[in-house]
């Protein structure tokens, strides 16, 4: 018996010590990312334009589709409609069962053109290429199915221009996205080679002819606390991690990358289900070491919007993936953990990521069970036990409400009840949302362990970026047969 | 399990313990409370800013319209914008660079003149040392679209400013202005890049007319390679295309592959009657962003000598050079010289990135 009390005190020894150290750290990026934010209003005040650059990069946005018929016409009016030149959009239908396709033909008047060949990356093979009638800028690659990352990579190898874009279809930008990451590469231009842009929720929000006009955090808990925690680990913290350089990666849903090096480092892996984290982890380490000043950039003002899984079965089936393509990419690229020669990403990054991503779950849940267990023996020292909760749930909130005043000074997207939503779901997350993504991860740790892989499952689309369909004018009554 | 409820019980016990625990909750939650407030009174401070600045803009829109008009009062223009404060400055700076884009030479004189005689020029060139970096950049580039020389010196000091915002705000200005003075410190600014973006001041060179041609000139021998490509373009804006392919073609040997893609797209942009030899063996470059370059640039010389490397280049293993001979085959088809023969060879052969180019022909995407 006494081995296993001395167990559980190590192991709440060991979780109370990871429970300070996330605190600190977590609250040191939310500082610093604040600090950055409140330099840049001092430093370009509100209302801020990048200049236009006379020398500008055109762009490539690779869009991969599988069944998105419901959501692909809109997104590519949306991409279209990017105040950005030189621009071209290229479609990749990876495999559709669904009308992806046949719905952009009758869209966009698409007229083939020859196959050809030359292919840099190696893909399932092409099985038509289209030009759009209506606006050249469009191509639509149709192609045999081999996942998102081979459709991108399929994209890849047909665009022309000397930055390349991929964004989700069913996202949406906003109409000065590109010049704004497009300003990132040009104040930087040997040295910056992949930029991400912020994702933020859709779901709730009003969008007008492809632009979100006006975002809303749903009032329903699942996106709600989804917004909640977009705003703190894919707004706040990257921006952090990108002004140490130590970003490790640019979201799937938006980002561009020099096309040279995107194709130079053998374009996205199909081997992990983390292929966008992946690819940002491979550049660190391959150009590191040879070009040290290398930078991989985070614009916080370039905005994407997408859609959040809607239900918890979709959520779980997203955060397993996510999960498992996180413990891929470590494994693949542990070479670069500890080394000095990888900057942030080797000495922050990668050991935080550990400590939080990996530790976190296991620390989590058999914390949550060791609770269990001590309140069914009445074993639980509940004035410790609530005095710890006070503070965690405190730590928390501090980190949200920080992630909110970084909104608010940077962007000011959100109506004031919008706020308040963000800080009522920052707090109840705490009791459901947290647990679940922490017994989700975990699960995604035992099954990667194991050596099972879990599939890319299907998410429902279209709820929050379908447009209405347009309003059928009245039709007078037949008149009676007589 | 009895000793580890106990040993927690033992420290809640500890009046250390409940003091810690209390700082430390105390703490965070003040630290909770002051965001949430610094958020909300952000908020309540921003709506009032915006009724004053609608209100305001209104009055400032009439300003405009009088000093444009050139029907104002001097004295009392400048007892109103002398009493402008700290909010309203910036808006009436801003209105006033929105109402001067689109305007004439001619207008922007009678403005210039005008705010002149307020003494809103001298205010401007004061705000140039204002504590915050936006303020600095706003005031550079009112002056610049506004076009006030005797700002020139400050602009130049500005050049050396913490800020790269406000670096490249007064390298804007300085082109708008035109003023020769500015060509020194801008040369030293584009032969030693990473203070402002290459770009910026390459623009700002090129407003400068025929005095920019030494520099670019001689930044096609600088050490830095960035340099040498943003010259060969400079030296193609501001040469005589003749004089300019003739300063060109050494480029096209450079040790660089940017430099050398960058010399082949200059000869696209202002080309001869006959296609230079270098450029057309540039079509075999071994770096493929100079192929590509050379490629395109060969579609815009009415020269039939172009015909076999573009029709070679069918067959460049990069597909993106190859869809660019098609598409330069297609352009030199509708040159009057080249054209027969162009049009003959598209009809012989048959190749995939030529039937592309000629869709995007027919769609006029090209």
């Amino acid at each position: 018996m006494s081995a296993v009390i001395a167990i559980v005190l190590v192991i709440s020894v060991a979780i109370f010590a990871f429970f300070v150290i996330y605190s600190l750290t977590t609250l040191s990026l939310t500082a610093y990312s604040l600090f950055e934010e409140v330099h840049q209003k001092i430093e370009h005040g509100d209302g801020f334009r990048p200049f236009r650059r006379p020398l500008r990069s055109g762009i490539s946005l690779v869009v991969p589709a599988y069944n998105e018929e419901l959501v692909i016409v809109p997104a590519v009016r949306s991409l279209l409609g990017v105040d950005y030149e030189p621009l071209e959009v290229f479609v990749v239908d990876d495999g559709s069962k669904d009308g992806t396709l046949a719905v952009l033909s009758e869209a966009f008047d698409l007229r083939e053109l020859p196959l050809g060949d030359r292919f840099g990356l190696e893909t399932e093979p092409l099985e038509a290429l289209y030009i759009s009638a209506a606006d050249p800028r469009l191509h639509v690659a149709s192609k045999r199915n081999g996942g998102r990352s081979d459709a991108i990579n399929a994209g890849i190898n047909l665009a022309r221009h000397e930055l390349v874009g991929v964004v989700d279809a069913d996202s949406l930008l906003d109409r000065d996205a590109l010049a704004r990451i497009v300003e990132v590469f040009s104040a930087d231009p040997d040295r910056v080679v992949a930029v991400g842009g912020t994702v933020r929720i859709a779901n709730g929000g009003v969008i007008e002819d492809g632009v979100m006009t006006q975002p809303r955090v749903p009032v329903r808990g699942i996106a709600g606390s989804q917004v909640a925690e977009y705003l703190r680990s894919f707004l706040s913290a990257r921006i952090a991690w990108s002004a140490m350089n130590g970003l490790l990666i640019i979201s799937g849903a938006f980002g561009v990358f020099r096309r040279d090096l995107f194709r130079g480092v053998g374009g996205l892996s199909r081997d992990t289900l983390g292929e966008d984290m992946e690819l940002v982890m491979r550049l660190h380490e391959q150009l590191r070491p040879v070009r040290p000043g290398v930078r991989i950039e985070f614009a916080a003002d370039a905005t994407c919007w997408t859609e959040a899984p809607p239900g918890l079965r979709p959520l779980r089936v997203q955060r397993v993936r996510w999960h498992t393509g996180l413990l891929d990419n470590l494994r693949l690229h542990r070479r670069m953990i500890g080394r000095r020669r990888y900057g942030a990403v080797g000495l922050l990054s990668l050991p935080y990521t550990i400590l939080v991503e990996v530790f976190g779950p296991i620390l989590q849940v058999t914390g949550y069970a060791i609770v269990i267990v001590l309140a069914l023996f009445d074993e639980i020292a509940w004035e410790y036990a609530v005095a710890l909760l006070l503070v965690v749930l405190l730590v928390a909130q501090l980190q949200t409400a920080a992630a909110i005043l970084t909104e608010e000074i940077g962007f000011g997207r959100y109506r004031r009840r919008d706020l308040l939503l963000i800080g009522g779901w920052g707090l109840l997350e705490m009791f459901w949302y947290q647990p679940l993504s922490a017994l989700w991860r975990l699960w995604a740790t035992f099954l990667w362990v194991i050596g099972r892989r879990p599939g890319w499952g299907t998410i429902p689309r279209g709820a929050a970026l379908a447009q209405p369909p347009p309003v059928e004018p009245e039709l007078a009554p037949a008149p009676l047969s007589r | 399990m009895e000793p580890a409820a106990p040993l927690a019980s033992t420290f809640a016990q500890q009046p250390w313990f409940w003091g810690a625990t209390v700082l430390i909750a105390g703490l965070l939650l003040l630290a909770n409370i002051v965001l949430f407030l610094v958020v909300f009174g952000r908020r309540l401070r921003e709506r009032e800013r915006a009724r004053r600045t609608a209100r305001f803009e209104q009055e400032c829109a009439e300003m405009l319209e009088e000093i444009a008009s050139g029907s104002q009062d001097a004295g009392r223009l400048h007892t109103r914008i002398s009493r402008l404060n700290e909010l309203e400055r910036p808006i009436a700076a801003t209105m006033l660079m929105e109402r001067l884009d689109p305007a004439s030479a001619s207008e922007r004189a009678v403005v210039r003149d005008a705010l002149r005689e307020a003494g809103a020029i001298d205010l401007l060139v004061r705000s140039l040392h204002r504590r915050a970096p936006w303020r600095r950049a706003l005031a550079a580039r009112t002056l610049g679209q506004v076009g006030a020389d005797e700002a020139v010196p400050e602009l130049v000091e500005r050049l050396s400013d913490r800020s790269r915002y406000v670096r490249e705000a007064a390298v804007r200005a300085l082109g708008r202005i035109g003023d020769e003075r500015a060509l020194g410190p801008l040369t030293k600014l584009f032969q030693r890049p990473g203070r402002a973006g290459a770009g910026i001041v390459y623009e700002a060179l090129l407003a400068l007319g025929e005095s920019s041609v030494p520099v670019f000139r001689e930044g096609l021998s600088s050490t830095e390679e960035s340099v040498r490509v943003t010259s060969c373009f400079g030296v193609a804006a501001v040469l005589d295309p003749a004089d300019a392919r003739a300063e060109l073609e050494p480029m096209l040997a450079d040790p660089e592959g940017a430099v050398r893609a960058a010399a082949c797209e200059t000869f696209g942009r202002i080309p001869g009657e006959t296609v230079p030899a270098p450029l057309a063996q540039a079509t075999r470059d071994p770096v493929p962003s100079v192929r590509r370059a050379a490629v395109s640039a060969l579609g815009a010389y009415d020269d039939p000598d172009t015909l076999p490397f573009l029709l070679a280049a069918l067959d460049d293993p990069e597909r993106d050079v190859a869809l660019r001979a098609g598409e330069s085959l297609v352009r030199l088809g509708r040159l009057p010289a080249a054209g027969g023969r162009a049009r003959a060879a598209i009809d012989e052969t048959e190749a995939w990135p030529l039937e592309t180019a000629l869709v995007l022909e027919s769609l006029g995407a090209m």
